[in-house]
C-alpha cells in the first residue's frame, strides 16, 4: 500500500492508544522543562499584578473569577508541581484516564494564566489541542478527537496563509524588509557580525529575495490544505512544517515548540511510533482492542 | 473506525463515518467546526478557538524605528544573558506598563470599551465586570516591584537600578545601521 486509507489511520490510532499517550506525554514533559528552563513556568514567572486579558471571552471570566492572581500567588509552585506530576502520571499509568484529564484541565489554566502574566496572549495551542483526545475512556472517541486534532494542524496552517493572503501580504513587498528590521534591530545598532546576522542583513538589503522567502512561507501554509483530502501527501507536509517552524524561528523568532506537538497526526510520524511497537513491546503497552466496526 | 469510500476527501470520509457511528460526537465536532469558522470571520478570540492572523497586519514602509527596552543598572537586559522568552515577557510586560501609563493610568481595555462598545458600558453588569476585569493604578504601583524583582534576580543583584527606555531610530539603509534620533528615559524604578 502507498498510502494509509482513512480506516488504517483509525485502526492505527486506535491500536497504538498507549504508545501514542506515552509519546505525546513525554513530548509534553519535555516543553515543561523547557518552560522551566525558559524561567516560564507560573511559579518562575510570579504574581504579575498588570494582567494581559484583552477581549477573549475565557480571559475577562479568569478575570472575573480571580484565577490568574490566585494562580500566581502562593499556589503557584504546587500547580506547577501538580502539572508535572500529571503529565509524569500520563506516561506511567496509560491505563489511568484521571491523569490525562487532570493534565488537560491543568495545561489550560496554565496556557491562559501564563499568557495574561506574560502579557502577550501567544498562540502555540498545539499541547493543549493534543491532550484532548487522551481524556476520552472510549477508542472511537479518543481516535475521533485525534483526527480532529490532524484536521485542527491543518487548519491552522491554511487559515494563517489565508490571513496574510486577505490581507495583501502576497503582493506588499515591504511586509518582510519591516518585519525583519523590527526583529533585529537591536542586533543591527550593537552591529553584530555573525553568519545568522549576514544573512538578516543580506535580506533586508535586498527586498525581493527577502519577499520571496516569506511568500515560500506563506505557500508552505496554504500547502496544508491538501491535509484535509487525504493522507497521500503527508510527508511533504511534515517536511513543510519543519521547515517553517526552522524558518520561522531562524528569521523572525517564531518559537511554537508546543504547536510541533500537532505532528503526531501526520501518518510518517505515526509510522515512526509504530516501529517502537512491536510484538515484543506490545505486552509492556498493553494495547487495547481496536475498535470493532472496522 | 469508519468504512468510507476510496473517492471521498477526507474530511467528509471522516465526518461522513462519525455521523454513522457517533451522532452525538458529530454534533459535537460540527458545532466546533462551526464557532472556528465564525470566530475567524467576526476575527473574535474565545480560546480555543484562536486567529491564526498573526504577522499579517501590513506594516507600512518607514526608515525610523522605535524600541521599548529594559536597562538594568544601566545595561541592556540581554547582556545578562536571560533566557529569550523571560526577555520577551519583560520587555513586552514594560511595553504594556508605558502603554497604561500613556493612557492615563487607565487599562486600554478599558478605554476601548468605553469608547467603542457603548451597549457594553450601558449594561446593567457593567460595573460590577469592570471592578473585576480591569488592571488598577494600584496594580500599575504594585508592578513596578513585581518587575524590579525579576530584574533584580536576572542581574543576581540586591538593588538594580531598572529603567524603561524609549530609543527612535533612523535606519540607514545603506549601512543598514540605525543611528539613534531620540532617547527617552520612560520610568525608573
Amino acid at each position: 500500500m502507498k498510502y494509509w486509507k482513512f480506516s488504517d489511520y483509525s485502526y492505527f490510532v486506535s491500536t497504538n492508544r498507549y504508545l501514542l499517550q506515552r509519546v505525546f506525554y513525554s513530548l509534553a514533559l519535555f516543553s515543561i522543562v523547557l518552560n522551566f528552563c525558559y524561567h516560564i513556568l507560573i511559579s518562575q514567572v510570579g504574581p504579575n499584578p498588570l494582567l494581559k486579558q484583552d477581549v477573549d471571552p475565557v480571559y475577562l471570566m479568569f478575570m472575573i473569577a480571580g484565577i490568574p492572581k490566585f494562580i500566581s500567588g502562593w499556589p503557584a509552585p504546587y500547580f506547577d508541581a501538580l502539572l508535572v506530576l500529571s503529565c509524569l502520571a500520563s506516561i506511567i499509568w496509560p491505563r489511568q484516564r484521571t491523569f490525562p484529564s487532570l493534565f488537560f484541565v491543568l495545561y489550560f489554566i496554565y496556557f491562559i494564566v501564563y499568557n495574561m502574566l506574560a502579557g502577550h496572549h501567544y498562540t502555540n495551542i498545539g499541547l493543549m489541542i493534543m491532550a484532548f483526545p487522551f481524556i476520552f475512556s472510549g477508542n472511537p472517541r479518543f481516535v475521533t478527537a485525534f483526527t480532529f486534532c490532524r484536521f485542527f494542524l491543518c487548519f491552522m496552517m491554511v487559515s494563517a496563509a489565508c490571513w496574510k493572503i486577505a490581507r495583501g501580504n502576497l503582493w506588499h513587498v515591504d511586509q518582510t524588509n519591516m518585519l525583519l528590521i523590527a526583529t533585529h534591530l537591536e542586533a543591527l545598532v550593537s552591529n553584530k557580525s555573525s553568519l545568522e546576522m549576514n544573512i538578516i542583513k543580506w535580506l533586508i538589503s535586498h527586498k525581493y529575495p527577502a519577499h520571496a522567502l516569506w511568500v515560500f512561507l506563506i505557500l508552505i501554509e496554504g500547502l496544508f490544505i491538501i491535509g484535509f483530502i487525504n493522507f497521500k501527501w503527508d510527508k511533504l507536509l511534515l517536511v513543510a512544517y519543519l521547515l517553517f517552524f526552522i524558518g520561522g524561528f531562524a528569521i523572525f523568532y517564531i518559537y511554537n515548540f508546543e504547536n510541533l506537538l500537532l505532528l503526531l497526526t501526520l501518518t510518517p510520524v505515526l509510522k515512526i511510533i509504530g516501529r517502537f511497537n512491536k510484538p515484543g513491546h506490545k505486552k509492556n503497552f498493553d494495547n487495547p482492542e481496536p475498535t470493532t466496526n472496522l | 473506525m469508519f468504512r468510507t469510500s476510496k473517492k471521498r476527501m477526507l474530511l467528509f470520509s471522516f465526518l461522513v463515518g462519525l455521523k454513522r457511528t457517533d451522532p452525538k460526537a458529530f454534533l459535537l465536532v460540527v458545532i466546533c467546526i462551526t464557532i472556528q469558522l465564525f470566530f475567524t470571520f467576526i476575527k473574535l478570540e474565545a480560546t480555543p478557538f484562536v486567529l491564526f492572523g498573526m504577522f499579517s497586519e501590513k506594516v507600512m514602509a518607514s526608515d525610523t524605528f522605535s524600541t521599548i527596552q529594559v536597562l538594568i543598572n544601566d545595561r541592556t537586559l540581554e547582556s545578562y544573558n536571560p533566557p529569550f522568552r523571560e526577555t520577551q515577557l519583560l520587555e513586552i510586560n514594560a511595553g504594556n506598563y508605558i502603554g497604561m501609563k500613556r493612557n492615563n493610568q487607565n487599562d486600554i481595555l478599558k478605554t476601548r470599551v468605553e469608547t467603542g462598545y457603548p451597549f457594553i458600558y450601558n449594561s446593567v453588569f457593567y460595573p460590577f465586570v469592570a471592578r473585576q476585569v480591569y488592571n488598577t493604578p494600584k496594580a500599575q504601583n504594585d508592578f513596578k516591584a513585581w518587575f524590579k524583582e525579576k530584574c533584580n534576580h536576572i542581574a543576581d543583584i540586591d538593588n538594580a537600578v531598572v529603567k524603561i527606555v524609549e530609543t527612535k531610530y533612523l535606519l540607514n539603509r545603506t549601512t543598514l545601521y540605525p543611528s539613534p534620533l531620540k532617547h527617552e528615559i520612560l520610568e525608573v524604578f
